[in-house]
């Protein structure tokens, strides 16, 4: 009886294992249901991408071998011939056969000591519906609508559809544009592809409070985007440029960072406000003239920035494995409204403001690891006082494919402005794929001040994510 | 036109005469089939077209079939077996024309006489497409899905083997045919 029993155990043990950890598991979002392949052909612990499928994103969302691969049939809209008819007739293309939505839901619970609810479980913490596909040979298209973010129905356009464009890849890949709503390249690494989620990179969200400028490079900007990309010597890694303009809109419209000061730390923001509302504006992007950034990235060995070498067959085994590093720098010039004094009163200048963010990485794949190092300057420049407010920020992060199914990460930021003391932010991190599609994980956020002075405590502008820890699941599909 | 070309020569072995086998692979295509293998002309010698007109069919809203090698020369008719009108016309410099638009059970002829592609297409259903492939000798093949074929009765000789796929750069190699024998080529075509 002892030695069935503990058979039984065994068993049980063995058939939970399976249950959790399918030797194979298909993920169905749009791209995974057109080629019929899995989410980890392209992802590491989804969203984050791995080399393939940065070469997937980078050839306008087509794998090397487009038309072989293709498991979904499009639907014709002119056979290739009518090219020899052009201009008498229109260019030929195809669409999508099959759907082009997916969803990605999530559900967290969340413990905040700083908040009014210290325990919170949303139910449904994000509902997005995910769109993308291709039209014909070079045209491609990709948006998100966020159905549910943060456990609220978004109600600022910018909020309900932070992606939405169009993009052109010539054949070349040389020299492709990006239309739209979209996230700049010029960022240290991408917010929507970010393992962490708890909180964003400092680098990309954070504002400059001072100058009560909400400005921030991620999640998006509206504007177009020239880019390109050219594999490296023997089709290893190789480069890609990019040079863009846009609007330069602030991600939070209508709000400048809680509690800013104009150049100080007091109350600055309800003047602020208050000569916007003035001046008739709703939020902070209330000047005609229009950003610009470039950069380029360099990536060295590895597969080729266009996924050569993996033209034959969708590679699903150790893909995450791609040992190489990247160079990279951005430059990203732009124009914000500032406060000024005119004759003893107070008001918008709409260009007050000459801002810069540059930054330059590094991003290095060793074995089953991944490190990535940035670092970036932020500096605002007002015309009135002549003077610059500076933002340091470096960051470290790292994470490790323990096994396909779980990744641990860690991530250390270090913000250091001249107008004011430094602090830092650690953020751990694991992720347990329990299929390609279905991710649980588990993530700690704690940060710290180089000072105990409240008015100079600039942790504060994070919105209260200094001290948090959540458990997330998350659903494609 | 002169392409550039790729080609992997397998394995050439002696089983019989003068028949050249073997199999094309489309890089870039779902499968192999339809690609056209042919000899380029043989000097000295000439052809006569078939007397009978060869067919390319229009049913369910497509050409059938959708690749047709043709001796130059030959005539090809287009009936319409569907149950919609359909028109067919080429605007490729090979053989510019238009049957026009023309309704079930009517049958339209034409003679491809210069050698080259025609792209067929039909200006009612642009999703439509078919390609005439005029040859200057009989020594053809279309190949299956797993793209192999197989072309008989090869005359001696030193000889230029063509092979055509729509979404594909043109190939060709020098195959040399003794006596009985028979030659197996693999191409690659990018």
């Amino acid at each position: 009886m002892k030695k069935s029993g503990a058979f039984a155990v065994k068993l049980a043990v063995l058939w939970s294992v399976l249950a959790i950890f399918p030797t194979e598991a298909l993920a169905i979002p749009a791209f995974a249901r057109k080629y019929r392949t899995s989410c980890s052909t392209c992802h590491i612990a989804y969203p984050v991408l791995n080399s393939f499928g940065k070469a997937f994103k980078a050839r306008g969302y087509r794998v090397p071998a487009e038309e072989k691969l293709t498991k979904d049939e499009p639907v014709s809209l002119g056979a290739p011939a009518w090219k020899q008819v052009f201009p008498e007739s229109l260019w030929p293309a195809d669409m999508p056969g099959g759907s082009v939505a997916a969803f990605w839901l999530s559900s967290r619970y969340r413990v905040n000591p700083s908040a009014a609810i210290t325990n919170e479980f949303d139910g449904l913490h994000e509902l997005y519906v995910l769109m993308g596909g291709t039209v014909g040979e070079s045209l491609s298209f990709f948006g998100e609508l966020e159905v549910i973010d943060g456990g609220t129905v978004p109600t600022a356009f910018s909020a309900a559809l932070p992606r939405a464009f169009f993009q052109y890849n010539h054949t070349s890949q040389k020299f492709n544009m990006t239309f739209g709503l979209f996230e700049p390249r010029a960022v240290l690494t991408s917010t929507r592809i970010r393992l962490m989620r708890l909180s964003d990179y400092l680098s990309n969200r954070y504002g400059m409070p001072p100058t009560a400028n909400a400005f921030s490079l991620a999640p998006h900007q509206r504007g177009i985007e020239l880019w390109g990309n050219a594999e490296g010597p023997s089709n290893k890694g190789g480069v890609e440029w990019f040079f863009g303009v846009v609007n330069g809109s602030d991600a939070r419209p209508g709000t400048t960072p809680a509690g800013a000061g104009a150049y100080g730390y007091g109350s600055f923001n309800t003047r602020f406000q208050t000569a916007m509302n003035a001046a008739g504006r709703t939020n902070q992007e209330n000047n005609s003239n229009k950003d610009f950034y470039g950069g380029v990235n360099y990536k060295i060995g590895g597969m080729g920035v266009l996924g050569s070498g993996s033209e034959e067959t969708l590679k699903e085994a150790e893909n995450y494995v791609d040992n190489s590093a990247t160079l990279g720098a951005f430059y990203y010039r732009g124009v914000a409204p500032t406060l000024v004094t005119r004759a003893g009163r107070e008001a918008l200048e709409r260009d007050g403001n000459t801002f810069h963010r540059a930054g330059a990485k590094i991003d290095a794949n060793i074995g089953k690891g991944n490190i990535l190092a940035g670092i970036q300057l932020n500096r605002d420049k007002i015309r009135e006082i002549s003077r610059n407010f500076d933002e340091l920020i470096t960051q470290v992060e790292a994470r490790y494919v323990l096994y396909p199914w779980l990744i641990p990460a860690v991530r250390f930021e270090n913000l250091n402005p001249n107008f004011g003391k430094a602090f830092w932010r650690v953020t751990a991190h694991g992720s347990l794929m329990v299929r390609a599609n279905i991710r649980l994980s588990i993530e700690g956020v704690l940060s710290r001040n180089s000072t105990t002075d409240p008015l100079k405590d600039f942790r504060r502008f994070e919105g209260g994510n200094d001290r948090q820890l959540h458990a997330r699941l998350d659903f494609a599909f | 036109m002169t392409r550039v070309i790729t080609l992997v020569v397998v394995s050439a072995s002696l089983v019989r005469a003068g028949t050249i086998t073997g199999t094309v692979k489309v890089v870039r295509a779902r499968d192999s089939s339809n690609a056209v293998v042919h000899l380029s002309k043989i000097p000295a010698r000439t052809f006569e077209p078939p007397k009978k007109p060869v067919v390319l069919d229009q049913l369910n809203l497509t050409f059938v079939p959708h690749v047709l090698p043709v001796l130059a020369g030959t005539t090809v008719a287009f009936p319409n077996s569907d149950e919609v009108r359909h028109n067919v016309f080429s605007p490729s410099p090979t053989k510019r024309f238009n049957l026009g638009t023309y309704p079930r059970g009517v049958t339209r002829t034409l003679t491809f006489d210069k050698p080259g592609e025609v792209a067929l297409l039909c200006n009612v259903h642009t999703e439509m497409s078919a390609y005439v492939i005029v040859v200057e000798t009989p020594y053809f093949a279309v190949t299956g899905k797993d793209g192999s074929f197989t072309i008989t009765g090869v005359p001696p000789g030193e000889h230029t083997l063509n092979a055509w796929h729509e979404k594909a750069k043109l190939a060709t190699a020098k195959v040399t045919i003794q006596g009985d024998e028979k030659v197996t080529l693999n191409l690659v075509l990018k």
